[in-house]
């Protein structure tokens, strides 16, 4: 399988578990930052920075990952740099 | 309306802004944009650093980004306090922006969603001047 084709379903798995889960991601963990990799909940931290350590240490191969403040959900839209 | 003009240097646009209290000069590159508008801002990793470390930057987000060549990727955003200065003096409004850790060797940008927080102002670009007027109430 490609790299783009890996990352693209690791995007929508990721995005579905999100889906599936955000009322118990905001009401459980307002106020932390939510990691979403492999289509699972990997951490729940008091900042970005330790939530992306997280994901670094646990999941090294993930090409897409999320990382939100669990009351605003993930970032939608994709940022074009030309 | 307060009107300042850029003119072009080899073709490039540039202004100067202060984000997060550091200063820097960004280009202007109307191909960084993104569907909601939030992130304005391009930097290297050193200065997203440099902005957390003084505590400037207020919310992170993974965000989806995507190259000239079609490849996607992760990167971090933060959102931050911004302010474009001309001559060395404030130039419109505080700009509240999204800013994005474009990775070590990142060129400072800013892009369309900078200016669309811009309310009331406008650009005039005169292609046979080669500059770029920047015009806010």
């Amino acid at each position: 399988m490609e790299k783009r084709e890996i990352y693209l379903k690791q995007k929508e798995k990721n995005l579905a578990f999100y889906e599936r889960d955000k009322n118990e991601i905001i009401g459980k963990y307002k106020g932390q930052y939510v990691a979403i990799a492999h289509g699972k909940l990997l951490a729940c931290t008091g900042t970005y920075q330790e939530a992306l350590e997280k994901v670094k240490n646990s999941a090294p191969e993930a090409l897409h990952f999320l990382i939100f403040p669990a009351e605003k959900g993930p970032f939608r839209g994709i940022i074009k740099v030309i | 309306m307060k009107r300042c003009t850029l003119i072009a240097v080899q073709g490039e646009y540039r202004v100067w802004i202060d984000i997060g209290g550091v200063r820097k000069e960004f280009l202007i590159d109307t191909g960084f944009t993104n569907p909601e508008c939030m992130v304005g801002l391009n930097v290297g990793s050193s200065t997203y650093r440099q902005l957390l470390a003084k505590g400037a930057i207020t919310e992170q987000y993974s965000g989806e980004t995507t190259q000239a060549d079609g490849s996607l990727g992760i990167a971090t955003i933060g959102k931050v306090e911004t302010q474009l200065f001309y001559v060395g003096k404030p130039f419109g409004k505080k700009v509240i922006t999204y800013v994005a850790d474009g990775g070590e060797y990142a060129e400072d940008l800013v892009g369309v969603c900078f200016f669309h927080q811009l309310e009331g102002g406008r650009i005039i670009w005169d292609f046979t001047r080669q500059t770029m007027s920047i015009e806010v109430s």
